[in-house]
């Protein structure tokens, strides 16, 4: 079939960036000398207000922060006179926790009094301003608040009367502050540097306010575990007095008062146990600077002394364009769908930091210079010779850095395109294209072991390190791991003494981190910024072009495409080497998925009887899978005294408590739609469900206390229901089965819908929100359903669900909706978790063939084929493909993203939906309107015609069909 | 010495610090507290009048509870004496405004002889030290 393919591009800035001001400077201290904490709690109704907070100002002694002051804050004027009089009768009583040389009062301030007493000096101290979750404590701060020009949320935090009408607008004297939300777990927070007076008479200039320094500690200990804590997980990680039990009431009282106190002292203790743990690595950014896992590593490999990847490359345009359209992320493909079969899941460890190794990347991160000389003749010679044997030998491994200039006949190789109709999806597929496209060197070896024949090279060029950077360091990693960057592979020398060191769990865990998010993420890190038609020059493969966008993507300091590309590619050629081990052994998998796959494997080797009379499979024996994992230890490039064994692992689930071997099943729906369970004569137990496109759903039940797995227990009773079905077992309805599925969002960032709408719950900074879930044909009547996205204030109490009054964000003057199950054209037929689930199992997929050979459907089962995909030219270029900062169901802006289309200026080419109108309208009708023949026949197969020139055809359409 | 407004002292302290660097010393007598230096220049002091001999021997009087409340009750200290107990006061939250509230007015008197015993105890310590080392040698 005929497809449009996407391939990624790498955009460079014709106009020059303006230069902000950065707003951390490199001798300010790693921990300032003084530090604010604070924490506010709210009603508990729909607009979530500021009731009360606690605060402490801290001064740093013997590397600790000791509390000098301790105060409370409360609501300007929301407060009763008894919950009033209730927190000064708590000021007057409670003895401040305060060392023997600070204040021994406790303070009470209102809001106000505390953001010009306590804030605004703690910012002038420089002092660091810590909260736990600091975007929804500084937003209860909040008087009004602003879209910030970085597209974050402009907190404004005191006010004034206007003279003449009285009415409040911002106080310009004094700093807002900005929160620019990256993901669900990290935001830019920064204040203004605001003016602090009017200029004066002898100086023109007023005097700034200093920037302040915000440490959110639920980031910082994302980046030191890689895991989102609560603050009550947080405290018993660090083993440290945590909460109090109790359930937020949104009231004041003496309860909550202790309550809110406990959670500030907590936070204090905190603060001082992570920064014990922070000290520990000898990096010199501020703990405010850390961002996720990734900035550590970073900070590491700057302590290395290791140079930026673009001051080694010159002319690094044309060779990262080339790089960038052969990226791809990694593989995920379900091969046996809706057939339940029995499965040894086996997964690579450390996957990108062995690839990294084995590719010897850490030789072109450290050479003086790359370069990227062609390398025809050698890839021709190499592919000529290449086996699955040669694979095996580690020592040939660098020479697959190179890329290639390929024209796909029938090759198998990673596609990204639209199978399904609505999103961009990669599959591994066969692909022809008459024009010839960029793939990386590791992705065309796998092609030959998969297809036995060598696709056609146009040319190749190598990935090239000369010489050795002469500054390179070394540096204890968590200070207690010395590495030195002259002798040591960084990638190899983390996963080396992470094993050495498993009697330290927390050195372990931590090297572990570090293994993953320094291998890959950052040498791929693009951060798409507005920009209002920003001159750009596009480079993809063969192609470079300048256009204007309103997004541009900046990359980090550490990108380099020619090593991520490199990366991915190895990892999908391990798949493909596992693949054909597994096909040699006339096996086959149910699923792979990026560094993992479920091998089709039973005790004994046994024939698997397929649906529909299609030929039976072979489920391999342990024996032979254990065959297939020692061969791969022939590619274990670590010390084999300390790294012994396999890089391909028989996954440690085959395995039960009392580590006795046990017999799996799985079932897989579509990529990562699978689940993994142990079966007795009439029942199952799951063991690894896959939450994917279920986990953003606000969970309609809670897991239970001490419940220890990463995945919600309700997914756990979501696949149980569906393989139960399945296999035509005893099922019971999980109780939550008729409630509507609603998806929480917090208001993270601006949404450009909510900024016409009166301020209130659903306009909050960092307020919850819900978002009902809309049945097909579910909207009600006059509205259109493309534009027709529900919000409700959020809610725990599920039963209150149906009840929710919602709006509409599309329409700013939206009128109220209810919810309903019974559909009546007023009301909006909202999806239940029984449709969801319902939809969930019979989800195609859509990058595979069935095994009759046609496209799958929502019934296809049993063993899928690779489709064949025949490339539209030209390619369409684009930017990232999803934002991956965020997840599905944290943020509103998620919702409407569409991946960056970088177009070729003054040039279009109709869609697929544009071409099957064109062609029910005879030609002549077109030429009656002014179309030249000549335009008409180019639009119709599909090349490039002049912009205007499309619309002005799409016009002539549009007349006359209405 | 007790801080009643940690806040407000760092602050004043940060601002001092980026007035005159946090490595400050007096040139005449290598003083270091930042509290007591005040930046000046010869230029300056000459211009005001001070001769050089009178630089070693500069005193001034110190208004134990403020000058607003008791003009006459004063001790007299030398610069950097004056200037650490001012601070003292400062900490302390002793206004140098006139209290007209009486209860507060003599919470005022305690917290000011609070400061000033403090120091007064601090440097009967030290002078104790002192008279301690002299019998040992």
């Amino acid at each position: 079939m005929n497809y449009d393919i996407y391939l990624r591009a790498h955009t460079r800035r014709l106009s020059q960036k303006k230069q902000s001001p950065s707003a951390h400077h490199d001798n300010e201290p790693k921990w300032p000398d003084y530090a604010l904490i604070f924490d506010c709690e709210s009603r508990t109704t729909a607009d979530l207000t500021l009731t009360f907070g606690f605060w402490r100002f801290c001064k740093l002694r013997n590397s600790r922060y000791v509390c000098m002051e301790e105060g409370i804050l409360h609501d300007d004027n929301s407060l009763s006179v008894r919950e009033f009089e209730l927190l000064r009768k708590h000021a007057r009583t409670a003895k401040p926790e305060t060392a023997l040389d600070g204040c021994d009062r406790l303070r009470l301030y209102s809001r106000s009094q505390f953001i010009a007493e306590t804030l605004g000096i703690a910012i002038q101290a420089k002092a660091l301003i810590v909260c736990f979750n600091s975007g929804f404590d500084l937003s209860r701060l909040a008087v009004d608040w602003e879209m910030a020009k970085n597209g974050g949320w402009s907190l404004i935090l005191s006010q004034w009367g206007k003279t003449k009408t009285g009415e409040p607008k911002a106080n310009k004297y004094f700093p807002r502050i900005v929160v620019k939300a990256l993901n669900s777990k990290t935001a830019i927070i920064y204040s203004t540097r605001a003016p602090m007076s009017e200029p004066g008479k002898k100086s023109k200039r007023a005097k700034l306010w200093p920037t302040a320094r915000f440490l959110d500690l639920r980031t910082l200990i994302w980046a030191l575990r890689n895991k989102s804590f609560s603050l009550k997980n947080a405290c018993a990680e660090f083993a440290i007095p945590g909460k109090l039990d109790h359930k937020p009431t949104g009231r004041v009282d003496l309860e909550e008062v202790e309550y809110c106190r406990q959670d500030v002292r907590a936070t204090t203790n905190l603060l001082n146990a992570v920064k014990q743990e922070f000290d520990l690595h000898p990096i010199s950014p501020g703990p405010d600077r850390m961002f996720s896992p990734a900035s550590l590593a970073k900070s590491y490999l700057e302590e290395l002394r290791v140079t930026h990847p673009s001051r080694i490359v010159n002319d690094a345009d044309v060779p990262y364009g080339n790089s960038m359209q052969s990226y791809f992320g990694g593989r995920a493909e379900c091969r046996i769908r809706n057939w339940e079969v029995p499965v040894c899941p086996v997964d690579f460890m450390s996957q990108y930091a062995t690839v990294n190794e084995l590719l010897d990347n850490w030789r072109v991160l450290t050479s003086q210079n790359v370069t990227f000389p062609d390398a025809t003749r050698e890839v021709r010679q190499l592919l000529s010779q290449i086996t699955l044997g040669h694979c095996f030998d580690r020592t040939l491994w660098p020479r697959f850095r190179f890329f290639a200039l390929v024209r796909p006949e029938n090759d198998i190789l990673p596609v990204r395109t639209v199978y399904n109709g609505t999103t961009q999806n990669i599959g591994i597929n066969y692909l022809t294209s008459k024009e010839p496209v960029w793939f990386a060197g590791p992705d065309i070896i796998a092609s030959v072991l998969l297809t036995g024949k060598i696709p056609r090279i146009e040319k190749a060029i190598s990935v090239v390190p000369r010489g050795k950077q002469r500054d390179l360091a070394s540096t204890s990693l968590r200070g207690m791991v010395k590495v030195d960057a002259n002798k040591n592979s960084f990638f190899r020398h983390v996963v080396e003494q992470r094993a050495a060191h498993d009697s330290n769990p927390a050195l372990h865990y931590w090297l572990k981190i570090l293994a993953s998010s320094g291998s890959y993420g950052l040498f791929v890190e693009l951060n798409p910024k507005e920009s209002n038609t920003t001159k750009l020059k596009v480079f993809s493969g063969e192609e470079s072009f300048e256009t204007t966008s309103d997004v541009v993507e900046e990359p980090g300091k550490w990108f380099a495409p020619h090593i991520a590309s490199l990366i991915t590619s190895g990892g999908r050629l391990l798949l493909a080497m596992l693949e054909k081990c597994i096909l040699d052994a006339r096996g086959t998998f149910l699923f792979c998925d990026t560094d993992s796959a479920a091998i089709v494997s039973a005790k004994r080797r046994q024939k698997i009887a397929m649906p529909d009379g299609t030929e039976p499979i072979t489920a391999l024996s342990w024996a032979e899978v254990k065959c297939i994992v020692d061969r791969f230890k022939l590619l274990n490039p670590y010390d084999h005294k300390l790294v012994p064994g396999s890089i391909l692992k028989i996954h440690k689930l085959n395995w039960d408590s009392n580590k006795q071997r046990r017999q799996l099943f799985g079932y897989s729906v579509a990529a990562k739609r699978y689940a993994l369970y142990t079966k007795t004569q009439d029942d199952i137990e799951i063991v690894e469900p896959k939450a994917h496109s279920l986990g953003y759903f606000y969970p309609p039940k809670d897991s239970p206390e001490g419940w220890n797995h990463e995945t919600p227990k309700w997914i756990f009773e979501a696949w149980d229901w569906i393989v139960r079905g399945v296999l035509g077992l005893k099922r019971t309805k999980p109780a939550w089965f008729d409630l509507p599925v609603m998806m929480k969002l917090t208001l993270s960032t601006p949404h450009h819908a909510l900024q016409n709408l009166a301020k209130g719950p659903l306009t909050r900074p960092f307020n919850f929100m819900m978002l009902p879930q809309i049945s097909r044909f579910g909207c009600p009547q006059n509205v259109d359903p493309n534009r027709f996205t529900l919000i409700t204030p959020f809610s725990s109490d599920r039963i209150e669900w149906m009840r929710s009054k919602c709006i509409n964000i599309h329409d700013y003057k939206s009128p109220v909706y209810k919810l309903t199950h019974d559909y009546d054209g007023r009301r909006v037929l909202v999806k239940n978790f029984f449709m969801l689930l319902e939809a969930y199992q019979i989800h195609p997929e859509a990058k595979s063939l069935g095994p009759n050979g046609k496209p799958c459907e929502f019934d296809t089962r049993g063993l899928l084929q690779r489709a064949k995909v025949t490339a539209n030219w030209p390619i369409i270029v684009i930017g990232k493909e999803s934002d991956r900062h965020w997840e599905e169901g944290e943020d509103l802006s998620l919702l409407e993203f569409k991946a960056i289309e970088y177009k070729r200026r003054g040039s279009a080419i109709a869609n697929d939906d544009q071409l099957e109108r064109i062609a029910k309208v005879p030609k002549r009708e077109f030429m009656r309107r002014g179309i030249n023949q000549h335009t008409l026949e180019k639009i119709c197969k599909r090349e490039p015609v002049r912009a205007v020139k499309l619309e002005k055809c799409l016009n002539a359409l549009a007349g006359y069909e209405g | 010495m007790s801080d009643q407004s940690p806040i407000r002292t760092a602050r004043r302290t940060v601002l001092r610090e980026e007035r005159i660097g946090d490595a400050a010393f007096c040139l005449f007598c290598g003083y270091a507290c930042l509290e007591a230096l005040t930046l000046v220049s010869r230029k300056w002091l000459e211009a005001n009048g001070i001769s050089q001999s009178r630089l070693d021997r500069l005193v001034q009087e110190h208004h134990i509870i403020g000058y607003a409340h008791d003009p006459d009750l004063t001790m007299t200290l030398c610069l950097n004496c004056h200037k650490e107990i001012t601070e003292g006061l400062a900490r302390e939250g002793v206004s140098m405004r006139p209290e007209k509230n009486l209860r507060m007015l003599i919470a005022l008197v305690f917290r000011a002889s609070a400061v000033l015993f403090e120091r007064l105890a601090s440097s009967y310590r030290k002078w104790a030290r002192l008279l301690e080392n002299q019998d040992e040698l």
